[in-house]
């Protein structure tokens, strides 16, 4: 069977699924189970759906998921957020959506933790959706801004993600995870323009409410006991991984700690809080874990045909102009984002895109890192789009998936600007590279 | 059986390392020798890496026959042949291994769990792993107080040199030794330069051993299938190429070696002492360590692949 | 279990003593995910303070959390299923509840599909499980477990899956039988 064929009938049959309105985690699994004897052979193939279900569950890389999601879900059910909020307000007072900024500087620090967007996305969710809806603010303001920002974790390093780019690219990691971060900057300044920008507007989007005047002293007290610890979560999170005294993926445990002992120093930690927040982050935990380790299986059917290879494959036959070729390459993996997850895309098609970059004279951090904001905007184009699906869940059942999906759609559109930004002004990524090395 | 001898003998391969890994490009290449050179009776199809088949997934998978051959460390196949990792202690050239008897051997074990054993990785015996630190280690003294990757048979060696391991996942490894939760990294010549370590770690500790235990497996439903003829073929043909692709993985190896020169990293060795000393409490450790499961499996590989 | 808006379901096992074993067996499940999660940031937050001043890391922690995070995930599964928690693609689905008997038939379907989609994975879960301990496979962790004590997790949580979409095909059955009554 062609390429081409068996890859239409493996999305074909996703989307059917999808549709019908299969749970996602399920829908992977079933394609899997029907192909995997067509693929392999019977025994080999089921043997392998249960062994690759537990291979790709028992790994440590995946902490942060769950651990992140606690974080979100304790400051939450212990009832800080609309405190660290209101202190951060008397401060700030007036600018227009100033939650949604909030929103992204918040993305942009827990960006600093590894590669995984989720784990922001899921923290933030959980913390500031609710409160952000209580105020009033649209989806396209409070989802938004938050799957935005959350996709920052892959372009500020540390970042999991850029070293495997980085290691199967067979470029300089140390260069590569400093091109990323004024991309990654760029980024938070479009996303915050944008927010500014809607919300002077269309103010209806992140309704103004009032703040009073406040002395000095009303500023400060709720800012010491609130504001500061914080900074102290921060640097359990950040600061370890800076000093050495853990991994990134360590860090996410202890950052979950830093938060509980916020929560208790807060004499909030009682038994109510820490059941709540604990089985809110069993479901959303249990329901994103699924889906990862089905999706893996899915996506290791689709290389192993050779579908995905085929489609990658398709640039290197295309005899055009340069930049068409990149769009081609930027357009496929685009493609693949919206079916299957940023690590499998990647040893997909950067053995057949790097030599192309090569040959056709174009600079190789630089293409990394525009392939790399295109991983992340996979993350939240639909059908599977991994934020998509931790917001969905953050958020709870008031809000539908289209509701996310279509507050997701500005902050695409914003990332293909960026990449279009990047592609006229490579500058923008090699500057400082240039300045550094 | 009632195939045509025309039509080639289809073999699908999936490698541990991705696809763009230095000795996945060797073994493509040497396939693609092999092809030529048994004028098509036998096809390989290169079926991807670790994307394709879960890296700890792939040596059961082959004894599953859901692909026919794999290229895997028995580090990675859950212990499926208890006690082959002592190929880390190998000495004997890859192009030898028939003669030996390691082949045969091995096979005894391998085919219990339905593999059949064909070729460790070409490439020269002793010398694969190594350690790159931050700073320099000139004497078995500068080991103590640093801390190492962990989680195998170094735990051993880590506690007579005075280091304390702990277990770091490759993915982890460069921002690990980056903000100095770990002082080197140990690991092969390719690997280093894979892995870019090399950007941060910029010693080298000229004192290598061990070798690279990666080898080729195949069903062996897969290749009782294939007529004896092909059978003596395919092995002549690979173990035939085995001394010329030795020789590309050495280049390979000697070219990574430049590119970290070049980089500014420099070598340090021991005294010839202490050079003796540190490569006993690897080689024992190691042992201690593959021996444990299967200590027959072990003694008799060990003896097998002695230096001549 | 009622989403708002839809209509109102009716459990039709809501006094089935097996069923009522089952939701317990679930709850616990979920406990287990609750339990581990905290667990985990204890031990690993142990294990980095003992390394960086004591040096003295706590390697076999990290072992035993990779583990927990199959056992949070598959032993919260059949829990999260009772509850609707798996997130899904609604808007085509949403766009049927204008006509609730196409509406619940797709449910039927999609509910049976999962339902079967169990039952295979129970089948072939048992001999995988079965023939890790055969082969006395382990996982590929420093700590070197049994490979067993994590795949019979599949056989066990999808059996346990399996049921829960029984269920929903029972609870949307009875429901579109009571569409036909009011007819
Ligand atoms: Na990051
Ligand atoms: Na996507």
């Amino acid at each position: 069977m062609e390429w081409y064929v068996i890859l239409l009938i493996l999305f074909g049959a996703l989307m059917v699924l999808l549709c019908m309105g299969m749970p996602v985690a399920y829908c992977f699994l079933t394609v899997a189970t029907v192909a995997a004897p067509f693929i392999w052979n019977l025994s080999g193939g089921m043997s392998l759906l249960s062994s690759s279900l537990v291979d790709s569950l028992i790994n440590f890389t995946l902490l942060p998921i769950p651990l992140f999601i606690f974080m979100g879900e304790i400051i939450f059910h212990a009832n800080v957020a609309p405190q660290i909020i209101d202190a951060m307000d008397r401060w700030i007072g007036r600018i227009p959506g100033r939650l949604s900024l909030m929103a992204v500087a918040a993305g942009v620090v827990f960006s600093t933790l590894t590669g995984t967007s989720l784990a922001s996305t899921a923290m933030l969710g959980s913390s500031l959706v609710p409160e952000m809806k209580r105020k009033g603010y649209s989806n396209e303001m409070s989802i938004g801004p938050i799957l935005g920002s959350g996709q920052l974790a892959l372009m500020i390093p540390p970042s999991a993600l850029a070293v495997l780019l980085g290691a199967i690219a067979g470029v300089s990691i140390g260069k590569l995870l400093i091109a990323i971060i004024l991309p990654g900057i760029l980024m938070a300044v479009l996303f915050s323009a944008y927010i500014i920008v809607r919300c002077i507007l269309k103010p209806g989007l992140a309704p103004p409410y009032s703040v009073a005047d406040f002395t000095f002293k009303e500023k400060m007290a709720p800012t010491l006991r609130y504001v500061i610890p914080v900074f102290f979560i921060i640097f359990c999170v950040v600061g370890v991984i800076y000093f050495g005294i853990a991994t990134p993926t360590e860090a996410s445990a202890t950052g979950a700690m830093a938060c509980l002992l916020y929560v208790a120093y807060l004499k909030r930690a009682t038994k109510e809080v820490l059941v709540k927040s604990l089985t809110a982050t069993v479901k959303l935990s249990v329901m994103v874990l699924l889906i990862v380790a089905t999706s893996s299986l899915f996506s290791q059917i689709l290389s192993y045909c050779g579908a995905a290879r085929g489609l990658t494959n398709l640039v290197s036959d295309m005899n055009v102009n340069r930049y068409f070729i990149l769009i081609g390459m930027m357009a496929i993996t685009f493609l693949l984002g919206m079916f299957l997850s940023a690590q499998p895309i990647i040893m997909i098609c950067i053995p057949v895109f790097m030599p192309i970059v090569a040959a056709l004279g174009f600079n190789e951090i630089w293409f990394c890192v525009l392939f790399l904001l295109n991983l992340e905007i996979g993350t939240i184009t639909p059908p599977f789009g991994l934020a998509l699906f931790v917001m969905k869940g953050a958020a709870g059942r008031e809000t539908s998936m289209k509701e996310v999906i279509s507050a997701s759609g500005p902050f695409i559109a914003l990332d293909c600007l960026a990449m279009a930004i990047l592609t006229a002004f490579p500058s923008t990524c090699l500057w400082l590279v240039e300045t550094m090395g | 059986s009632g195939a045509k001898t025309t039509s080639p003998i289809k073999i699908s391969y999936v490698t541990f390392v991705h696809s763009t890994h230095s000795s996945a490009l060797i073994l493509q290449k040497m396939f693609a020798d092999a092809e030529a050179k048994m004028q098509g009776r036998v096809k390989f199809i290169y079926r991807g890496g670790p994307e394709s088949i879960n890296m700890f997934a792939q040596g059961s998978a082959c004894a599953k026959g859901a692909v026919d051959m794999v290229f895997t460390t028995p580090s990675f196949m859950g212990k499926m042949a208890k006690g082959t990792e002592t190929l880390i202690l190998c000495q004997v050239p890859v192009a030898e291994q028939r003669e030996c008897g390691l082949y045969d051997y091995l096979n005894t074990v391998y085919n219990k769990v339905n593999l059949q054993f064909i070729m460790m990785y070409p490439r020269e015996m002793g010398n694969a792993f190594t350690i790159m630190s931050k700073k320099p280690i000139t004497k078995l003294a500068d080991f103590k107080g640093l801390t190492g990757p962990g989680g195998d048979w170094f735990d051993d060696a880590g506690k007579v040199l005075g280091v304390s391991v702990t277990g770091i996942k490759i993915s982890e490894e460069y921002t690990a030794l980056e903000r100095g939760v770990i002082d080197f990294a140990r690991l092969t010549t390719d690997s280093f330069v894979e892995f870019r370590i090399f950007e941060l770690a910029k010693y080298m500790l000229d004192v290598p051993y061990g070798s690279a235990p990666n080898s080729l497996f195949m069903n062996l439903d897969k290749w009782n299938s294939i007529p004896a003829d092909v059978q003596e073929m395919l092995l002549n043909t690979l173990y035939g190429l085995a001394p010329r692709v030795q020789e590309e993985t050495t280049k390979t190896v000697n070219d990574c070696m430049d590119e970290m020169k070049a980089d500014g990293v420099q070598l340090t060795t021991l005294s010839p002492e202490e050079k003796k000393t540190y490569l006993d409490i690897m080689e024992k450790s190691i042992y201690a360590y593959v021996s444990k499961d299967a200590p027959e499996v072990a003694k008799k590989i060990y003896d097998l692949t002695r230096k001549k | 279990m009622a989403e708002p808006g839809a209509p109102e379901y009716e459990d039709p096992f809501k006094d089935n003593a097996f069923y009522k074993l089952l939701d317990r067996i679930n709850d616990f499940g979920r406990d287990i995910g609750m339990w581990m999660i905290l667990l985990t940031i204890l031990a690993i937050s142990c294990h980095v303070v003992m390394r960086y001043f004591f040096h003295a890391p706590i390697n076999w922690a990290v072992d035993i959390c990779m583990l927990f995070l199959l056992y949070i995930t598959l032993f919260g599964s059949p829990w999260l299923l009772r509850e609707d928690g798996h997130v899904g693609l609604d808007f085509f689905k949403d766009r049927l509840k204008g006509k609730p008997r196409v509406y619940e038939i797709m449910e039927i379907i999609n509910n049976a599909i999962g339902a079967l989609l169990c039952l295979v994975i129970v089948f072939f879960g048992i001999i995988e499980t079965i023939s890790v301990i055969q082969g006395r496979i382990v996982v590929d962790v420093p700590l070197s477990p049994p490979k067993w004590i994590v795949v019979v997790v599949i056989p066990i949580t999808f059996l346990l899956m399996f049921f829960e979409f029984f269920r929903k095909v029972a609870i949307h059955y009875r429901a579109v039988k009571n569409l036909v009554k009011q007819k």
